[in-house]
């Protein structure tokens, strides 16, 4: 019985490819929004990536990050009705995922403690980038383990609306008017807000700004 | 040297400036420094942030495609059923409930009827009671015509059920019918529906 069902959910995954493999996101997103579960699953695997390395660096939490991740597609599941092709189905779950990262470290952890030295592991992401300081010996990784350190509690200790406006631009990729659209705010309060985090952000990461 | 552009710094750092005030900051930071420094300061801090802890599971593509398609596996096993929109809903919804705005104004038109009847026994001890009797006259003219009129006529087309037999049904069992009917199809479509609910239920779950 159960064997029968793996046996048909592995065929469902590998003959997603062979039909969808091609599609652009929008195009995949105006079948999911039709109700095409299958387009959604193939929208899940390609938007993994972004999306829990932006909610990483929002709740700076690999399992709540993965957690908040889960959660943002399965709003956007739900919400698929209210999603506008003009919009970049990218940017609109990125906003989804900001929000859903908020709502968790509320819900998770309400006294969080931003200068916490080691807080838990990040997700596993596959960027295919080195580890940061592992190709500079012992003790350029120390150094740069100590900067990442600093870099993420500098972040983590920006107010969450400044910080979610922040990680958007920087680690998202969005334009100011795609924050704006995701974040429900008017454009002027996008900038007010980047400005607020990256004039917070210099003066704490002023040494490390200077040192270069 | 012209008026410092710092205001404008961060918007050509992140792309969103307009192609002429595009140029217009790029020959203002041809000459002057302190703007240079602003901006290159940004860009200092987008290069520093970019040192954010992140550790990637593998390089292996196959081992990033096995995350991936593992983390789609989960949440599509916790996909719950979709939110349609007020405007989809009502499209769906809306010819439905037809029945029930049927059944509504033949339950308002019959209720004034009924008042009607009421309010002429009592004409003669209520005060008042006559002149709305009289008010509602129109409402009884156009219950006399409406449904029983047109049924009549109706009935009275189809050989042998009127005159031919030498019976016709009285209006409120012809009433009392066409509710039944709009009952029983009202109550078929919620049937269809929970069952159809039912069903998306169970699939999700399994």
């Amino acid at each position: 019985m159960v064997r029968g069902r793996d046996s048909k959910e592995k065929m469902e995954y590998s003959s997603a490819p062979a039909r969808i493999d091609g599609l652009s996101e929008q195009e995949l997103a105006a079948r999911a929004k039709a109700g095409e579960q299958e387009a959604f699953g193939e929208l899940v695997c390609r938007l993994r990536d972004p999306v829990v390395r932006v909610v990483y660096r929002m709740c700076a939490d690999g399992p709540l990050a993965e957690e908040a991740a889960q959660e943002a597609f399965l709003r956007a599941w739900q919400h698929l009705g209210r999603y506008r092709p003009e919009l970049s189905f990218r940017s609109w779950v990125m906003g989804i995922a900001v929000h859903a990262a908020i709502d968790a470290l509320r819900r998770e952890r309400p006294a969080i403690n931003v200068y916490e030295e080691s807080l838990s592991a990040p997700p596993e992401l596959g960027d295919g980038s080195a580890p940061a300081g592992e190709s500079d010996g012992p003790e350029g990784a120390v150094l740069s383990g100590e900067r990442a350190r600093a870099v993420r509690r500098a972040v983590m200790g920006l107010a969450p609306a400044s910080r979610a406006a922040l990680v958007l631009r920087e680690f998202g990729g969005l334009s100011y008017a795609e924050i704006a659209e995701v974040l429900n705010i008017p454009l002027g309060t996008v900038m007010s807000r980047l400005n607020a985090a990256r004039t917070q952000l210099r003066r704490e990461l002023a040494n490390l700004l200077e040192g270069g | 040297m012209s008026e410092h552009v710092l205001g404008w710094i961060a918007g050509y750092h992140d792309g969103e400036l307009t192609e002429s005030r595009r140029a217009e900051v790029e020959a203002h930071l041809g000459a002057c420094a302190e703007c240079r420094s602003e901006l290159e300061e940004l860009r200092a801090l987008s290069g520093l942030l970019e040192t954010f802890e992140e550790r990637p599971s593998s390089d292996l593509p196959v081992e990033r495609s096995r995350t991936s398609r593992e983390f789609g596996k989960q949440v599509m096993a916790r996909l719950p059923e979709r939110q349609v929109p007020r405007r989809e809903r009502w499209l769906k919804w809306g010819w439905k409930l037809a029945p029930v705005g049927l059944f509504g104004v033949w339950a308002f038109f019959q209720a004034a009827l009924w008042l009607a009847g009421g309010l002429r026994l009592a004409a003669g001890w209520i005060p008042g009671a006559a002149e709305l009797v009289q008010s509602l006259a129109p409402l009884e003219g156009l219950m006399g015509r409406l449904p029983g009129g047109w049924m009549r006529g109706l009935l009275g087309s189809i050989p042998g059920l009127d005159g031919g037999l030498g019976w016709t049904p009285p209006v409120d069992v012809l009433e009392l019918g066409l509710s039944a009917v709009i009952g029983i199809l009202l109550l078929s479509w919620w049937t269809g529906e929970v069952l159809r609910r039912r069903e998306v239920r169970e699939k999700h779950k399994q």
